[in-house]
């Protein structure tokens, strides 16, 4: 059995980023692109946690940068969900294509 | 256990880290104060108004306090135990930019009173909205460590996105918001990404250990520069949201058409400021420790986005008929001339490095001067002509309501950066620190600034010619003779510091001089930059270092 | 008061419009006449000082021979020190006493106010009709090139809302077509300006022991904008001259002349940049047509003199046959067109294109004689044309419309008028024993004594000369078809000339007449010794020049 190391951590984040951005880039739906960027952040977050742990600990730099991560995300989700309710309150549907009436 | 509780004294801030520290907390502290308000006072709009004046102004006496601490002991930095790699930095550049951001502040508070003040129940939420993204944008400017910064640009940007919707009735702001909020946590997310895989090659939060280590990477070639250069780029890539620059500025003219004119007054100056801030400094130390090829490659990418922002800025703002959209591509457009400013800072071989960071220091205060009045004029003519903000709500304003006119004509002549404006002032310091770089990049930078000018003139003379040259039957535009008062105030200084702009260039100056720059020291115990590349092949597992905390 | 005499000259009209924005409706006019009359009696004080022949030699070598210089410290950046410095000399002191006289006239000229078309805003019309003068003034006395550059695009707003408020039915368009076309010289004139410090700057940096001043006497050892300096400092003057010194890799001097000469080519104006001259003359109002044409475009030559051919040199060489082929393509096309045109305004403003372009001629071949011409030719048309203009203006109040088709016989109609009309025309057909001929004679002679020198420049006078043959073609035509045949019905009832119009035309007829038969009493002793200077300070550096290129 190989050990799990520093590679497997960040081809799993780098899965997690390039999914998020695909996510990102097709999803129409409001809410699933807020996915896509919570799928993106953590892909960071794995990211900064494994560099941590695998490049010496003599700080816990990444670590703690992962836990302000993790917040950052959560205040930005409950934002963002808060501001889909109210486009779906005005326009009656999270679909992003509907919201034309501002272009040029 | 016993370990723990012995070092609290070790890494809790002493007083005075406190008092350097003291602006930030007087602006918690107002915050607290607006949210907790309501239990106390009661809702009206005035009164918390008035509250969030006082707080402003408790903010800034902290602020001045501290800019004569750092002037007799220089820059100071702190909030970790690492005092060369501290979190925020107390220097002249972030104290101006506080100083400017409160006095933004009151300026815009008194055009809110003046126009949605009447028919404004969340006024609490507002201010609380506010003045928590003007610290965001405050602290943006005071930290050379990558995760205050993503703290930072996401505290700034969070409250951003709720205020620009908060017409929370009206269709288009929602919409606004949305456009803006999905594109922010977008960038934020791919920036977020960068800024790891950096810590993770160099190992360290801290920009200036990064930049010391930098160049031997990035001149280096093969998988490290491709991987180092990309994961900078994504970093950029925030920032470059913040400032709106070519190509993800699109979230820009939605969101401040979108948006209350008084939110898009703000949003237009300060955001982009503190975007541009942030970016001066982080070029400034990069400067300091990386190669010359290297320098002059990123100068040659900002020159170019710097180009391709303000062209297509000025060239979007024609087929608007809106002048909020319309001025929110001028906004796209100024802030390309700014980046103009960051281009020479990257190859300051013959420049100074302060000259470029004063050069937009003193445009962002015009700017602020020239944006405060035209938005504020289109507020006022806004609010009294049921929220028109089209270009041809303007016809006749020059006869009907000269006091609101000649303002805007003004701010709109500054704009273009025409004498005897301001803003030609600041256009030329640009023009003359480009001329002082002395390359062939700079004088064509140069000759695009100039370009630029003459191309922006006929989309800023339309609306003068609505005001002046067309007629109208509609009658006087009666408002607040506070909002009156502080757009002529905006453009009667527009014309005083062409006259006299020695002080403000030479404030400038002098802010941005003393520069936090630490020295900056090999990272010894981290291992050296091909640490990471030696860790890629799949037998050759790291195993990990006992450390400190171990246990 | 002597001390300060320029500066009060140039500010009074500017004071005067501010008053008069507070004074009751009926008085404005009067406080606008006392503005610009008090400004033209203080300009004759200076005659005092240029009594008797342009001083030369005041300085030593250096052409300039300044008198009452005013300096002052302005703008202080980094490295560069912007001064208020403004002084005259023989160049510029023709120009300046017109500009005050000609203001004078227009002023009076705008007395029936009341009853134009379009006269809403009297103060606002007088206000800016006043800072336009105090615009022009200063553009003539400013030595500092940041100054004259200032007080250049100062003129711009002004003009642009006197065509655009109160001009013809096609005055937006004309107005809008004004403001870009001298914006884009005028930014090309910006970064020629930013360039010329920093070139000059390293031009006293290689060669400090040539860099002592000739007109203050001291060494120069930073970059400059006194124009003086630029023309005079041998350091300057070598460095700016010399083949290695470039640009972009484009050899510096005929750059940066051709820059400068855009931007007053423009103004000149020259074929084929003149298109915005007959949209604005005829669209604008009588009083400003007559500044247009009077002051404005002499400017563009004044502008010539000064910088292109007083700093560039060598340039001017470069580029010698190339505005000799745009100086003869003016006057005859100009000419052309002014035949074919129906109307009588058009008419007289492509006449003016016409005559301007022997200005071009007279400077672009470096002799004396040619010298003196275009200046001449400037002063004579700067009264002739304005002349002209009133003409058409006195009968376009009464009959509402230009169209020389359907005039006829006025001069029977109007005796008065029409001798006064006959008289300005014969002046600017260049009749021998008025002022437009010998502008025009010196010019021809300039440019054949250029033979030897030029190639080409015998060709260019023999086509020049052809072009007095086509004046006065369609100036002898217009008069016969406007002032001579039988008298019509529809112009009988029409009132002769009044008090208000003669006050204006006979001095200007005196004028032409004075000009034309005593021309050196009158202005060439004034500008005599400035022009040699000159002529001398060219010379020589061309002849460096060419020494240095081995030819």
């Amino acid at each position: 059995m190989f050990e799990i190391g520093l590679t497997h951590y960040l081809v799993v984040a780098t899965l997690l980023f390039v999914m998020g951005i695909f996510v990102m880039i097709t999803k129409r739906n409001a809410i699933g692109i807020l996915i896509g960027v919570e799928m993106v952040l953590n892909g960071a977050n794995i990211n900064l946690v494994a560099f941590n742990r695998y490049n010496g600990m003599s700080n816990i730099d990444g670590q703690i940068t992962s836990l302000f991560v993790i917040v950052l995300a959560a205040a930005e989700a409950a934002l963002a969900v808060a501001i889909c309710m109210n486009f779906y309150k005005n326009l009656n549907t999270v679909d992003v294509d509907h919201g034309d009436t501002l272009a040029g | 256990m016993t370990e723990l509780i012995a070092e609290i004294p070790a890494w809790f801030p002493k007083a005075a880290e406190f008092m350097t520290f003291s602006p930030e907390l007087a602006w918690v502290g107002t915050l607290c104060l607006i949210m907790l308000a309501p239990l106390a006072i009661g809702r009206d709009a005035r009164m918390i108004a008035g509250l969030a004046v006082v707080g402003i102004a408790v903010t800034a006496f902290f602020t001045l306090k501290v800019m004569g601490i750092i002037s007799t002991e220089g820059p100071k930095t702190g909030l970790t135990p690492d005092l060369a790699g501290g979190m925020l930095i107390a220097d002249n550049l972030s104290l101006f930019f506080k100083m400017l951001l409160l006095v933004f502040l009151v300026g815009i508070s008194i055009l809110w009173m003046s126009v949605s003040a009447a028919q404004e129940d969340d006024a609490p939420e507002f201010f609380v909205l506010l003045i928590g993204s003007a610290l965001g944008m405050s602290l943006m400017v005071s930290t050379h460590n990558i995760l205050m910064m993503v703290i930072a640009i996401e505290f700034a940007s969070l409250p951003s996105y709720a205020i620009v919707g908060f017409n929370k009735h009206k269709r288009i702001s929602a919409e606004a918001s949305l456009k803006y909020m999905i594109f922010g946590a977008v960038s934020a997310a791919v920036m977020l990404y960068g800024a790891s895989l950096i810590y993770g090659f160099f190992g360290t939060l801290d920009v200036t250990q990064i930049a010391a280590n930098v160049g031997p990477v990035l001149a280096g070639g093969g998988a490290n520069q491709l991987l180092v250069g990309l994961a900078m780029f994504c970093v950029f890539v925030g920032i470059a949201f913040k400032i709106s620059a070519v190509p993800f500025h699109f979230w820009c003219p939605d969101a401040f058409q979108g948006a209350k004119t008084e939110v898009t007054a703000w949003l237009s100056v300060a955001s982009k400021a503190a975007g541009l801030l942030l970016l001066m400094r982080l070029v400034n130390v990069f400067c300091v420790n990386a190669g010359a090829e290297v320098l002059h490659g990123v100068a040659v990418v900002i020159a170019v986005i710097a180009t391709l922002t303000c062209t297509l800025g000025n060239l979007a703002a024609y087929k608007q008929t809106s002048i909020k959209r319309m001025l929110a591509y001028s906004s796209i457009a100024h802030a390309g001339y700014m980046m103009a400013a960051a281009a020479i800072l990257v190859d300051a071989g013959t420049v100074e490095s302060f000259t470029a960071i004063s050069t937009v220091l003193a445009y962002v205060v015009v700017y602020m001067l020239m944006n405060l009045g035209a938005f504020g004029v289109v507020a006022l003519v806004e609010s009294k002509n049921g929220d028109d903000d089209s270009i041809t709500a303007f016809a006749g304003l020059g006869w009907t309501s000269p006091a609101l006119a000649i303002p805007m004509l003004f701010c709109l002549v500054s704009l273009v950066g025409i004498p005897p404006f301001a803003g030609f002032i600041t256009k030329w310091y640009l023009l003359a620190a480009l001329g002082e770089a002395a390359s062939g990049l700079y004088w064509a930078l140069a000759i695009v600034i100039v370009i630029n000018t003459l191309i922006s003139l006929w989309y800023y003379m339309r609306v003068v010619v609505q005001m002046f040259l067309k007629e109208s039957d509609k009658p006087a535009i009666e408002v607040p003779m506070s909002g009156t008062l502080l757009v002529n105030a905006c453009g009667i200084l527009l014309i005083v510091i062409l006259v006299f702009s020695n002080p403000l260039k030479e404030r400038a100056d002098r802010y941005s001089a003393g520069l936090f720059s630490p020295v900056p020291t090999k990272l010894a115990d981290q291992g050296s930059a091909d640490s990471l590349a030696q860790s890629i092949p799949l037998d050759n597992i790291a195993a990990p270092q006992e450390g400190k905390h171990g246990g | 008061m002597d001390q300060h005499l320029i500066s009060w000259i140039v500010f009074l009209p500017m004071i005067a419009g501010l008053v008069l924005l507070f004074v009751p409706r009926e008085l404005v006019k009067w406080v606008a006449l006392f503005g610009s009359g008090l400004a033209f009696v203080l300009s004759l004080l200076l005659f005092k000082t240029f009594w008797g022949g342009d001083a030369a030699g005041v300085f030593g070598d250096a052409y300039g021979a300044l008198h009452h210089v005013e300096r002052a410290s302005w703008i202080t950046g980094n490295k560069f020190n912007i001064e208020y410095f403004v002084g005259i000399d023989g160049l510029s002191f023709p120009l300046f006493v017109l500009t005050t006289f000609v203001s004078l006239l227009a002023c009076l000229a705008s007395f029936n106010f009341d009853s134009w078309k379009i006269n809403k805003g009297i103060k606002a019309y007088f206000f800016l009709f006043l800072l336009l003068e105090t615009g022009m003034l200063g553009v003539f006395v400013s030595l500092d090139f940041f100054l004259f550059y200032v007080f250049w695009e100062v003129m711009l707003l002004p003009m642009y809302f006197l065509i655009g408020v109160w001009g013809g039915e096609r005055r937006e368009y004309a107005a809008i077509k004004f403001f870009i076309f001298t914006l884009a010289g005028s930014v090309l004139m910006l970064v020629g300006l930013v360039a010329m410090f920093f070139y000059s700057a390293d031009a006293v940096a290689k060669y400090p022991e040539m860099a002592t001043s000739y007109h203050t006497g001291a060494p120069v050892t930073t970059g400059t904008f006194d124009l003086i300096e630029l023309s005079t400092n041998d350091a300057i003057q070598k460095y700016f001259g010399e083949a290695s010194t470039t640009l972009l890799n484009v050899r510096f001097a005929p750059l940066m002349f051709m820059f400068l000469f855009i931007g007053f080519a423009i103004k000149l104006p020259c074929v084929p940049v003149h298109t915005w001259l007959p949209d604005a003359h005829v669209q604008a109002p009588t009083p400003i047509s007559m500044i247009l044409a009077g002051v404005l475009l002499k400017m563009g030559g004044y502008g010539f003199l000064r910088l292109c051919y007083g700093i560039f040199p060598v340039g001017g060489e470069f580029w010698a046959g190339f505005l000799a082929v745009i100086a003869v393509i003016s006057i005859l096309y100009g000419a052309l067109c002014a035949m074919a045109q129906t109307d009588f305004k058009k008419l007289v403003a492509y006449s003016s294109v016409s005559h301007m372009g022997y200005v071009l001629l007279g400077i672009c071949v470096m002799t004396t004689t040619g010298f003196q011409g275009a200046m001449f030719q400037m002063i004579a048309h700067g009264i002739s044309s304005p002349m002209c203009f009133f003409l058409v203006g006195v009968i376009y109040d009464r009959a509402h419309h230009r169209e020389i088709n359907r005039f006829g016989g006025l001069w029977l109609s109007m005796p008065r008028y029409g001798s006064m009309a006959t008289l300005g025309f014969f002046a600017s057909l260049g009749l021998p024993g008025l002022c437009g001929f010998v502008g025009e004679a010196y010019v021809l002679l300039g440019t054949f004594q250029a033979g030897p020198k030029f190639d080409w420049a015998y060709t260019a006078a023999i086509c020049a000369a052809f072009g007095v043959v086509l004046t006065a073609g369609y100036i002898l035509w217009v008069i016969q078809r406007v002032y001579l045949g039988s008298v019509r019905e529809e112009y009988k009832s029409f009132p002769e000339a009044n008090g208000r119009e003669m006050l204006i035309l006979a001095p200007l007829g005196a004028l032409c007449i004075l000009l034309g038969v005593l021309p050196k009493q009158t202005v060439f002793d004034f500008m005599n010794g400035t022009l040699n200077l000159l002529i001398n300070q060219i010379d020589s550096v061309t002849q460096v020049a060419m020494a240095a290129a081995g030819g």
